[in-house]
């Protein structure tokens, strides 16, 4: 009779004990890394910690995209291939970055390039020495098409491409996507402004706030959830010469930075779709961007104009 | 309506009142160095402070509800690069500097982007 009750006793403690390891309970993690010059936190819920893999994949594409780092076949091997091969074969990580970002220039009507290096360049050389480069000096650089060739090859006619505009969100969308199939539900990734979120398991949405460019104030309160939130501004990092400011977003156009908005926040279920499209209705009026979403069914768009008109898809409201 | 339900009334009214009337803590900036707290100032009142960071001084400006880096010893200034921040929840990192500069409070907001 003992026996029986010390067996009963014995299955008992391990069917709890596999009930919890099966239930076993989720933590709270919370790490901050540096990449793409930037400070990027990232909060989630899961069983495991992934600060390892979270830190490879934040690598890997600071890496592919830097323009400053020797890594292989990456932006900077791009730049200084020398050899006179006629293609040159990318990291096929790379190459689908290349292939997602070109996708949008003639989409943009040109306005979204990322073939601009040159140009990029002088404003950043222009920053540091507090001056501003000169429309020759502008126009006299050799912006090379990127012509992709399939199998991860480009044409090696030397473009010389800056991904500042995209490759943090599209590293973000990695992230997310790393998420997903990990079953980590509950994530909140901020990149400085480059914001993508799952569902939060204590509340209904996650609260994502919109900076006013003209004060410490909150332009909007977002309430989102599997989203990804992303401004693109002025306002923030720009320097002043001769009582001018001049910022970082710079109009294909006009090869200056772009005058119209101060602002532009897009909602969009893709991060690195998002960045793309923040950038590229900065450098369009509002009536362009408009129409230019109209393809976008899903995005939804905030632009706060230089003369403070805060304008709103219609869809903004339903996260309001 | 008899003594104690009176008193009951009072002492509801008492603590209705001391909780309206309890001062709001407003927000702290808090700096850490290595996870070890070095500074905790109010946010609402305007200020210079200077803190020692792995590479030398760090100078950290309390203005108007918001806090930056204005000077710092690194190479690559990715501090005073983070510009102000305003809110609960937002904070600025210096690796080089080990130092974590951020906003404690209430706050109903997850993050912010600007």
């Amino acid at each position: 009779m003992k026996k029986k009750y010390a067996l009963f006793i014995l299955i008992i403690s391990i069917l709890f004990l596999c009930i919890f390891f099966l239930f076993k309970k989720e933590k709270q993690y919370d790490d901050t890394f540096l990449y793409f010059d930037t400070l990027i936190e990232v909060k989630y819920k899961g069983k495991k910690d992934y600060k390892k893999e979270i830190e490879e994949l934040f690598l890997h594409y600071h890496n592919l995209t830097t323009r400053y780092e020797e890594y292989g076949n990456n932006v900077y091997g791009i730049l200084h291939n020398k050899d006179e091969s006629e293609t040159l074969e990318l990291n096929p990580d790379l190459y689908e970055m290349l292939e997602y970002a070109q996708s949008f220039k003639e989409k943009s009507d040109g306005k979204y390039n990322i073939e601009l290096g040159c140009v990029f360049q002088l404003w950043k050389d222009a920053k540091e020495k507090e001056t501003i480069p000169s429309i020759e000096e502008l126009q006299a650089c050799e912006n090379h098409p990127l012509i992709l060739l399939g199998n991860n090859k480009i044409l090696n006619n030397h473009p010389n491409l800056d991904l500042g505009s995209f490759a943090k969100g599209y590293a973000v969308q990695k992230l997310g996507e790393f998420f997903q199939e990990k079953e980590v539900k509950d994530y909140l990734i901020n990149a400085g402004g480059n914001v993508l979120v799952g569902t939060p398991s204590n509340k209904t949405y996650y609260r994502v706030g919109i900076q006013n460019p003209d004060n410490s104030d909150l332009l909007k309160i977002l309430n989102v959830k599997e989203k990804a939130v992303v401004t693109s501004g002025g306002y923030e990092r720009f320097y002043e010469y001769d009582g001018v400011k001049y910022h970082h977003i710079i109009d294909p156009g006009t090869l200056f930075p772009a005058k119209t908005m101060k602002s532009v926040t897009v909602i969009a279920s893709d991060s690195g779709l998002a960045d793309i499209l923040s950038t590229t209705l900065f450098l369009m009026t509002e009536e362009e961007g408009e129409k230019f979403l109209k393809d976008y069914s899903d995005v939804d768009a905030i632009w706060v104009t230089n003369e403070n008109e805060v304008i709103t898809t219609k869809g903004v409201s339903n996260y309001e | 309506m008899n003594k104690w339900d009176k008193t009951l009334l009072g002492i509801c009214l008492l603590l209705g009142g001391i909780l309206l009337f309890y001062p709001k803590k407003g927000n702290t900036v808090e700096v850490y160095r290595n996870n070890s707290l070095v500074l905790s100032v109010p946010l609402s009142q305007n200020q210079i402070y200077e803190v020692d960071g792995k590479l030398g001084v760090v100078q950290i400006v309390v203005q108007d509800n918001g806090v930056m880096v204005e000077k710092e010893t690194s190479p690559k200034h990715y501090c005073s690069k983070q510009g102000f921040i305003y809110h609960a929840n937002e904070m600025i990192v210096c690796l080089p500097n080990e130092l974590v500069i951020k906003i404690v409070g209430n706050s109903n907001i997850d993050a912010v982007v600007k």
